[in-house]
C-alpha cells in the first residue's frame, strides 16, 4: 500500500511540476508583453512574439512602436492550456476583479522552449 | 406525308434526349414523344468558384445540431483575428481546444473560410474551404445571440426536425433554444463565411491588429471571392437573400474592416445574378 501512495504521490508532484511552470512563465510573458505597450527598450519583440507573428506586422519595430497610451492596468489571467498539445494554450486578459468578458483569445505556443505570443483568435 | 411528318418528330424527340453535356437537362425520350415542341436541353449554370473540401478531425464526444437547410437565411462574415497566414486546419485545430473538456466544440465553428491576403499583399489568390457542412449549425455567432427573423424563417424553424441536436453516441432531438422571446438563435439560421486574417484596429488585446493611419482592408482580390462564394451559395440555397456581420449579433471588434467591404461584396454577388440584403 505504501508503494502504491508513493507512486501516487509522485504521479501527483510530476503534474503539478508540469503545470506550475507554465503559469510562471505565462505571468512573465505577460509582463514583458506589457513593458513593450508601454515602450520599455529593454523587451525586443521576439521576446514575447513568435517570428511568424513579427514577421507579419512588419518587423520588430512595428510592434515596439506607436502603442497609444494607456493607464496601466492590472489583469488578471486566465490560462486554457490546449487539450491536443502541449506547446500550445490561450490566455484571456481581463481587468483585475472585473466581470468582463474577453472576447478574444491570445494564442501562445512555444517556440525554441520559450512561451510566445503567436497572437489572438476570436471568441464566439 | 402524315406518315413522314411523325417520323420526323419521333427522330427529333430521340435528338433532344441526348446527353452531351455533363450540366445538361433533358426532357426524358417518352415525354418527348408526346411533345414535339421540347425545348433544346439547357445547361445548369457551372460552379463560380471551387470549393476545397479539406479532412478536418472532429471531436466525436462533441453535441452538434443537424438542420433543415432551408432555415438558413443569413450569411455572417467574420475575420478569425489571427495571422492571415493560418490555414482552415489551424483554424480547426484552434476551435476543438474550444469548449471544455466535457463539452467540447464539434470542429471549426465557421462553415467557409476564405484566406485573405491582405490589401497590398502578395501572397497567393484567396482559396475558399469548406469548414463545418452546411447543414451542420455552426459556432459563430455567439450563444446566447438571438435576432428577429422573417415569417418564413419563423415558420420553418418552428417545424419538427428543423433542428435536431446531440451527440453523435446519441439520439438527437429537437432543440429547445430555437426562439427566445419571438427572436430566432442566430447560430440556427446564418452561416458562417471567415476572412482569416486580422481586420480589426491594434489594441492591447489585440496586437495583430492594424495600426493607426494604416487601416487594413481585404483585398480586391478577396472581396471577389467572398462575392463569389456568397452568390454561390445563393444559388444553391436559394432562401438566403441577407448579409450580415459578426457585431451585429454580438459586442465584438470582428470583423473588423470586412465590414466596411460588405457594400462590395454585394456588389460583386450581384454582376452574378445574386442580390442580397
Amino acid at each position: 500500500m505504501y508503494i502504491q501512495l508513493s507512486i501516487l504521490a509522485g504521479l501527483l508532484c510530476t503534474t503539478l511540476a508540469w503545470a506550475q511552470p507554465q503559469q510562471t512563465e505565462m505571468k512573465e510573458l505577460f509582463a514583458k508583453y506589457d513593458q513593450i505597450i508601454e515602450g520599455k527598450k529593454d523587451v525586443k519583440a521576439l521576446d514575447v512574439f513568435t517570428k511568424k507573428f513579427v514577421d507579419e506586422a512588419g518587423g520588430e519595430k512595428s510592434l515596439t512602436e506607436g502603442w497609444d497610451k494607456t493607464k496601466k492596468v492590472v489583469y488578471d489571467l486566465s490560462i486554457k492550456p490546449s487539450r491536443s498539445n502541449k506547446d500550445l494554450a490561450y490566455i484571456q486578459r481581463v481587468p483585475a476583479g472585473s466581470k468582463q468578458k474577453a472576447h478574444s483569445s491570445f494564442i501562445v505556443v512555444k517556440e525554441q522552449g520559450q512561451w510566445r505570443i503567436e497572437g489572438t483568435i476570436e471568441d464566439e | 406525308m402524315k406518315k413522314a411528318l411523325i417520323l420526323l418528330i419521333m427522330a427529333q424527340a430521340l435528338t433532344v434526349s441526348a446527353k452531351d453535356c455533363a450540366h445538361c437537362v433533358t426532357t426524358p425520350t417518352w415525354l418527348s414523344i408526346f411533345n414535339p415542341f421540347s425545348l433544346p436541353a439547357v445547361p445548369a449554370p457551372e460552379p463560380l468558384i471551387e470549393i476545397r473540401t479539406p479532412t478536418l478531425a472532429r471531436d466525436s464526444g462533441a453535441s452538434y445540431c443537424r438542420r433543415n437547410t432551408e432555415v438558413v437565411d443569413t450569411i455572417v462574415f467574420h475575420h478569425t483575428q489571427t495571422p492571415s497566414t493560418s490555414t482552415v486546419q489551424n483554424i480547426n485545430t484552434l476551435h476543438l481546444d474550444r469548449g471544455s473538456a466535457a463539452d467540447p466544440w464539434l470542429m471549426i465553428g465557421y462553415h467557409y473560410t476564405i484566406n485573405s491576403p491582405y490589401a497590398g499583399g502578395t501572397v497567393p489568390s484567396p482559396v475558399v474551404n469548406q469548414g463545418r457542412p452546411f447543414n451542420l449549425a455552426g459556432s459563430h455567432a455567439g450563444t446566447n445571440a438571438y435576432k428577429p427573423a422573417g415569417a418564413e424563417t419563423r415558420r420553418l424553424m418552428a417545424l419538427d426536425g428543423a433542428m435536431r441536436c446531440g451527440r453523435a453516441t446519441g439520439p438527437l432531438t429537437e432543440a429547445s433554444d430555437k426562439f427566445r422571446d419571438g427572436l430566432v438563435k442566430a447560430n440556427y439560421n446564418t452561416v458562417a463565411i471567415a476572412l482569416i486574417g486580422n481586420y480589426a484596429k491594434r489594441t492591447t488585446e489585440n496586437p495583430g491588429g492594424w495600426r493607426a493611419n494604416s487601416p487594413r482592408y481585404p483585398s480586391a482580390s478577396t472581396i471577389e471571392m467572398a462575392g463569389k462564394l456568397a452568390c454561390e451559395l445563393q444559388r444553391q440555397h436559394p432562401r438566403l437573400t441577407t448579409i450580415k456581420w459578426h457585431s451585429f449579433y454580438n459586442a465584438t471588434d470582428c470583423p473588423g474592416l470586412v465590414k466596411d467591404r460588405i457594400p462590395q461584396i454585394k456588389a460583386v454577388a450581384a454582376r452574378f445574378g445574386c442580390t442580397f440584403n
